[in-house]
């Protein structure tokens, strides 16, 4: 008689292997080539999510598309952006300014304090962090992965690249790095197949999404030249449903 | 009709002492008698209505302190205005009494011993020790309180009189508790009754020719055969309090007992005003003459205890104190009727139940980081882009969507801008020049006032970023305005 297992599932980071074959479903990244290439489909929900990157590099316009689609569940809040969210241009990217919270926080602890509250409260469809100059520590990361758990979103935290070298909780980490041929994506750290690499294309023509309706996704395109010899030695990885 | 008595034992003594309970003998001086005393000096056999000259016979280390009225009678009608959380009608017997008709309550509160264990820990937050009686008249509901048993000994957990017991215990009370009709008192000890139930037994006419009307009133009181009308505490147009302490308190966290108090009669005296407030200042007194003010806003006006008291708590824990605090006030003016969410505050889309998690988050949060600290996007009819799109405080402004611009906005605006190197007339970011796209937006505005006139490019730096910089037409001068984030 094989003994029971299943008390071990109450644990947030444990499942059964028979679930990881089937794909656990994230939220629409509004990039159907970013989607299949997540282990979620798309943006974890109830999962701390790290990007790193300058501010500029389109790392704000990476999320809009899923943003926009959120905002009528709830309320998103940007806590410490590194500088003033225009409200004319989160309106031509389709955010309804009505739905965005800014909150300035003094300190890293008020920081991890707030965010705690409004990812308890119920209220927030999506949270935005942004790491304050001083790094966040060990603690204070896992304290925000584990409130993060609790909310019913994507939560996305901000970080300056060079966080990259450090450690981290958060199951996904996704890099923006410069490249002569523009600014590409680099999917660090993910439950299974990581260091698929995506390229974006110029930040100011995918700006004109929302004047522009006929390519809303047309600011991406896959290229992944180790992708079939992944594909070979991964059987486990199931296949993006197209 | 459920009339309960309240009557405090050490009236006295609380009023002036609200911040410690003394160890030593301590008592309170009415003329040259003793009209309260603390358990140590009670222990060491001083009792009330003794003269002084005795009560330091007894007890020789004896601290005295003359007693103030004025200060008596703030304390008890502040615990009135805190009991108004129980009742809307509350009446002060003073000296030491008040009365309050809770026979309508009992359903609210979970019957009657819900109510009593609420009532008792609200006498202990003011530190008023006090005896309790409860009758259908206002009049055998004081009398009672002299009786000194509880009364659930003669109600039932539903507050129904148990006629028998009831009636026992008041034919029981010693004709002393006639507080109200002293002379009277007196000469029917010397007539050699004892009790009430002794006085009751007699016919009443004759009572009424020996001892006058007033007896005569008063013994139909009791029964309920008399109209008794009650005059309610009256409020005063604003709610303004304060607590001093005599030792100074010196950290945060004791003062939040004084602050609960204080919010207990705020909520009591909200809910007999039937008000909602949308505002609080705290003013804490310091030891050096300083004061600190706390000014608590809230994004929808509210008047639960338990919200009131959490931001309270959440804005005290920030605090520094560099001197002890000698006294607390609370001020509350602003003070509106309540409504309910219909179109909402936030000028949003959602659910009333939705939004009122929403503001309760925001004032929690807004306790802590500031009001300031949150804030939302707002767009505004302007063409200058630093007027076009910025951050209001959450109750200010409403976004009225004007048109939008053509040409893309960048996501992060720096504010204000940043002005940048050149070399060769081309814009540097780091030390190296943007590459620049070409057909700059052209924005001229405020040709009235501060004439401005800007020529916008969309640049690349050599890392990877996205800029929206402008050319200054008056002075050529290089500015970086946004990133396309």
């Amino acid at each position: 008689m094989r003994p029971s297992h299943s008390h071990l599932l109450q644990y947030p980071g444990l499942r059964p292997a028979a679930a990881a074959q089937s794909a656990p479903s994230g939220i629409a990244t509004g990039n159907p080539s970013l989607d299949a290439q997540l282990h979620w489909r798309g943006w974890p929900t109830a999962a701390l999510t790290e990007l790193l990157a300058v501010p500029g590099t389109g790392e704000f316009r990476l999320v809009t598309p899923t943003l926009s689609q959120l905002a009528a569940r709830g309320w998103i809040f940007l806590l410490d952006p590194p500088y003033l969210p225009h409200a004319q241009a989160l309106r031509q990217v389709g955010l309804p300014t009505a739905r965005l919270l800014v909150l300035h926080c003094s300190s890293g602890g008020d920081q991890l304090w707030a965010g705690e509250q409004i990812l308890r409260s119920g209220t927030c469809a999506a949270a935005l962090f942004w790491e304050q100059d001083a790094n966040w520590r060990h603690g204070q990361l896992l304290r925000l992965q584990s409130a993060a758990r609790t909310a019913t979103g994507p939560v996305f935290l901000y970080r300056h690249p060079q966080a990259l070298r450090t450690w981290s909780p958060a199951p996904l980490r996704i890099g923006l790095q410069s490249h002569a041929a523009g600014n590409r994506l680099i999917i660090h750290k993910q439950p299974g197949p990581s260091g698929q690499t995506l390229p974006l294309t110029s930040a100011s023509a995918t700006a004109l999404i929302h004047t522009e309706p006929k390519s809303p996704l047309a600011a991406y395109s896959l290229t992944h030249p180790r992708e079939a010899n992944r594909e070979a030695t991964s059987p486990s990885r199931p296949q993006a449903p197209h | 009709m459920l009339w309960l008595g309240i009557r405090c034992l050490d009236l006295p003594l609380a009023a002036l002492i609200t911040d410690y309970r003394p160890d030593y003998p301590l008592a309170i001086l009415d003329g040259q008698r003793i009209c309260a005393c603390n358990a140590a000096a009670a222990a060491a056999g001083v009792t009330t209505a003794q003269p002084i000259a005795s009560a330091l016979a007894h007890c020789p280390t004896l601290q005295t302190l003359p007693r103030d009225p004025q200060r008596e009678s703030v304390a008890l009608e502040s615990l009135g205005m805190a009991c108004h959380n129980f009742t809307p009608r509350v009446a002060l017997h003073p000296p030491t009494a008040l009365l309050l008709e809770i026979g309508g309550s009992l359903k609210l509160f979970g019957g009657l011993v819900a109510l009593l264990a609420k009532l008792r820990a609200l006498l202990d937050l003011h530190r008023l020790p006090a005896s309790l009686g409860a009758a259908s008249s206002p009049a055998a509901a004081l009398l009672l309180t002299h009786a000194e048993t509880d009364p659930l000994t003669y109600l039932d957990r539903h507050g129904e009189i148990q006629p028998k017991v009831f009636t026992e215990h008041l034919h029981r009370l010693p004709l002393t508790a006639l507080t109200c009709l002293p002379s009277v008192r007196n000469a029917l000890s010397q007539a050699g009754l004892e009790t009430l139930g002794d006085l009751l037994k007699l016919p009443p006419s004759a009572l009424g020719r020996r001892y006058g009307k007033d007896l005569l009133r008063y013994l139909q009181r009791i029964q309920g055969q008399y109209p008794d009308p009650q005059t309610p505490l009256t409020l005063p147009p604003a709610f303004q309090r304060s607590l001093e302490f005599d030792l100074g308190v010196e950290d945060v966290e004791t003062l939040l007992f004084p602050a609960r108090r204080l919010l207990q009669e705020l909520s009591g005296y909200l809910r007999a005003r039937q008000r909602s407030c949308g505002s609080l200042h705290w003013q804490l007194s310091q030891q050096d003459g300083a004061t600190t003010k706390l000014p608590l806003r809230l994004t929808h006006p509210r008047s639960d205890l338990q919200h009131l008291l959490e931001l309270t708590r959440l804005s005290f824990i920030g605090l520094r104190l560099p001197a002890p605090v000698t006294a607390l006030a609370l001020h509350c003016r602003d003070l509106q009727t309540p409504t309910t969410h219909q179109s909402d505050l936030l000028g949003t889309l959602g659910r009333a139940a939705d939004i009122e998690t929403l503001e309760t988050l925001c004032d929690r949060l807004g306790a802590r980081l500031g009001t300031e600290a949150i804030q939302r996007p707002l767009s505004c009819d302007e063409h200058l882009p630093e007027r076009a799109g910025v951050l209001a405080p959450l109750a200010q402004g409403k976004d009225l969507q004007p048109a939008l611009p053509q040409a893309p906005r960048p996501l992060w605006l720096l504010e204000p801008p940043r002005p940048l190197a050149t070399q060769c007339n081309r814009p540097c970011l780091a030390d190296k020049p943007l590459a620049l796209e070409p057909d700059p937006e052209r924005i001229e505005s405020h040709w009235w006032s501060t004439p401005t006139s800007r020529d916008y490019f969309r640049g690349h730096s050599s890392d990877g970023r996205h800029c929206w910089v402008y050319r200054d037409r008056r002075s050529g001068a290089w500015f970086l305005h946004g990133l396309f984030g």
